[in-house]
């Protein structure tokens, strides 16, 4: 890859090229992206006779079973999820313009037809396109520096590691996608876990189970107390960026695909869940059983209230209004 | 032309303990700092805004910091404290080659022979005593013994006297922290070891406690730590004095796990590390 860059950044060439290699080692590299463009090259070039509108089909209309399947559209979602790094990196000023060869590769790949109906049909994300009309050259937009925060970018890094790294989230995060898993002869998903979670004891007894002894239930009860942990960082960071709404929205939108699915799949029993819970755990912490108990606990950052609270904004999708609305305006910030 | 000043690279993942995390300095100064987090805390969340923080302060901007992460629930306070060892035994005697090289992009142009010339480790509640351990440990060792004496030591809510273990089982638990005594004894089996440890007047702890004062009477000054910090309402560490520690400084308002976390809006924790941080 070359590393002729012409500097969009803020921050020197040389330091920009570094932010690139290692966004590139962290995002693409370490990932299942590359297999993801392996595999496109060779079902475009004709090497392949697997079709591409087959493999990124909606599961909605034919379900995802074979494991094959799952890990190549597993390798596009790494994908995807590179060239929204990458694109909230170039708005952030973090990295310059992308090298000749990665730009082409950028164009190829999202402005194929099958790969649109993908991110922009079945699985909407805006991001991708972002970086496609970036790539394409429709678009060049960068914040002033003044209105980043680098810094919160790079808690915005560290908070991704939390969840991408985690086997129990990537648990959690398959069922919400409606997965299933097997365990012994059962198949297991949300319905399941959305039973245990408004049954406390239970929830509590599973939770607390050694990781040896664990099934994939409590497995997926661990992710999802890595996911809320991980709401909660998401959300303290993102109202710390109410000063600069952009950024803001342009990191909501990394995973509005996950918050988006929690609101409009679960979002309703989720919550009678939690809440049930709160008043179980007020009830259990202070001897009443009242919805008072369950509020007084919102104020304490580590609380379970205070997660829920923190869950429902980021649901709302208030943090992702502006970048929206921005992208679809005609006047189209661009530097 | 610049126009933000990037002081640290990407966050990177760092080859040791478990989830550890770096954020490498782009112009290095020498000194590393070390954040070891408590039982039930993870390598980078139990420290909240101090990476973000800490290179707002002009004196910081090249210091290396290093957030590393363990087992903290299920493996046994000296086994973490053994691997912690092994890592900061790296640190001291081979950081480019033993440690940087696995987990930077780029060579920051130091030379092999590069040396930390200082190495601060924050550590909060169980992290303390894991810290401490390894250093007894490494102490005991001739040839980590050399590198001890760069060591500092900030600790954060320690439990090196002892906790109560219901309560820090709890705060494992996290968001859904419950009154164990209605799980019965399940929240305790995943943690035994661990709280077994932690319990006042463990073997452990007694343990500890006598090499570390062989080691301080010995010379070994830098096992005494340099700053306590002890939140008011921290009802779950046993705050007496260890050793010949400092009395603690204690943050008004605070509980166990708030104190090790700044914010724009509470500097404190990084007001107390800053002299360690800047001395010559």
């Amino acid at each position: 890859m070359t590393r002729s860059q012409r500097n969009t950044a803020h921050v020197d060439p040389e330091l920009a090229a570094v932010n690139l290699v290692d966004l590139e080692e962290l995002y693409y590299g370490g990932t299942g992206a590359p297999r993801a463009v392996a595999e496109f090259n060779r079902i475009r070039n004709g090497t392949s006779r697997r079709k591409l509108s087959s493999l990124l089909r909606s599961h909605i209309c034919r379900p995802i079973v074979s494991n094959a399947e799952i890990e190549l559209r597993d390798a596009f979602d790494d994908l995807l999820a590179y060239y929204a790094i990458l694109e909230i990196a170039s708005s952030l000023g973090y990295v310059g313009e992308l090298p000749e060869d990665a730009r082409r590769q950028a164009v190829r790949v999202l402005g194929d037809d099958d790969v649109q109906e993908y991110y922009q049909s079945h699985y909407p994300l805006l991001l991708p396109r972002l970086m496609f009309e970036r790539a394409s050259g429709q678009r060049t937009f960068v914040l002033d520096a003044d209105a980043v925060d680098l810094p919160a970018f790079m808690r915005f890094l560290d908070l991704n590691a939390t969840i991408e790294h985690s086997d129990e989230a990537d648990v959690f995060l398959a069922m919400l996608d409606d997965y299933r898993f097997g365990d012994g002869e059962e198949l297991h998903g949300m319905d399941d876990l959305l039973i245990i979670l408004g049954r406390p004891r239970e929830f509590a007894r599973r939770l607390s189970r050694p990781e040896k002894q664990r099934h994939v239930l409590d497995t997926a009860l661990q992710g999802f107390r890595v996911f809320l942990r991980f709401c909660r960082g998401m959300d303290d960071l993102l109202r710390g960026l109410q000063p600069s709404p952009l950024q803001q929205s342009l990191l909501w939108h990394h995973h509005a695909y996950w918050f988006e699915i929690v609101r409009d799949d679960v979002g309703a029993q989720l919550h009678a869940a939690l809440r049930q819970f709160e008043r179980w755990q007020g009830a259990s912490t202070n001897g009443t059983d009242n919805d008072h108990a369950a509020e007084a606990t919102a104020d304490d950052p580590r609380s379970l209230g205070s997660m829920h609270v923190a869950l429902r904004r980021l649901m709302s999708g208030r943090y992702g209004w502006v970048l929206r609305e921005t992208s679809n305006s005609a006047g189209l910030p661009v530097a | 032309m610049p126009a933000y000043s990037q002081t640290h690279y990407t966050p990177r993942p760092l080859k040791a303990g478990k989830d550890s995390r770096a954020r490498w300095a782009v112009r290095p100064s020498g000194v590393a700092v070390v954040f070891v987090h408590g039982f039930g805390g993870s390598a980078t969340a139990t420290w909240d805004e101090f990476a973000d923080r800490l290179p707002e302060r002009p004196e910081c901007i090249g210091h290396d910091l290093l957030f590393y992460g363990y087992d903290s629930l299920t493996v046994q306070a000296p086994v973490s404290a053994a691997l912690l060892r092994k890592f900061l035994h790296a640190l001291a005697t081979d950081p480019v080659h033993s440690v940087m090289s696995g987990s930077l992009s780029i060579n920051r142009s130091l030379s092999a022979a590069f040396r930390y010339h200082r190495i601060v480790i924050l550590a909060h509640s169980l992290g303390a005593v894991i810290v401490r351990e390894a250093l007894v440990q490494a102490a005991s060792d001739k040839a980590m013994r050399p590198w001890i004496p760069l060591v500092r030591l900030a600790l954060f809510a320690p439990a090196h006297c002892g906790a109560r273990v219901t309560e820090l089982a709890e705060e494992a638990m996290g968001a859904f922290k419950l009154s164990l005594l209605r799980l019965a004894t399940s929240g305790f089996k995943a943690y035994a070891q661990v709280l077994k440890d932690l319990e006042e007047g463990s073997l452990m702890l007694r343990g500890l406690e006598q090499r570390t004062t062989a080691l301080l009477n010995a010379g070994l000054t830098s096992l005494r730590a340099e700053v306590v910090v002890q939140g008011e309402h921290d009802r779950i560490v046993n705050q007496t004095v260890f050793c010949s520690d400092p009395g603690p400084e204690v943050e008004l308002g605070m509980g166990h796990t708030a104190v090790c976390k700044p914010s724009a809006a509470y500097q404190a924790p990084i007001d107390y590390v800053l002299p360690i941080l800047t001395a010559p």
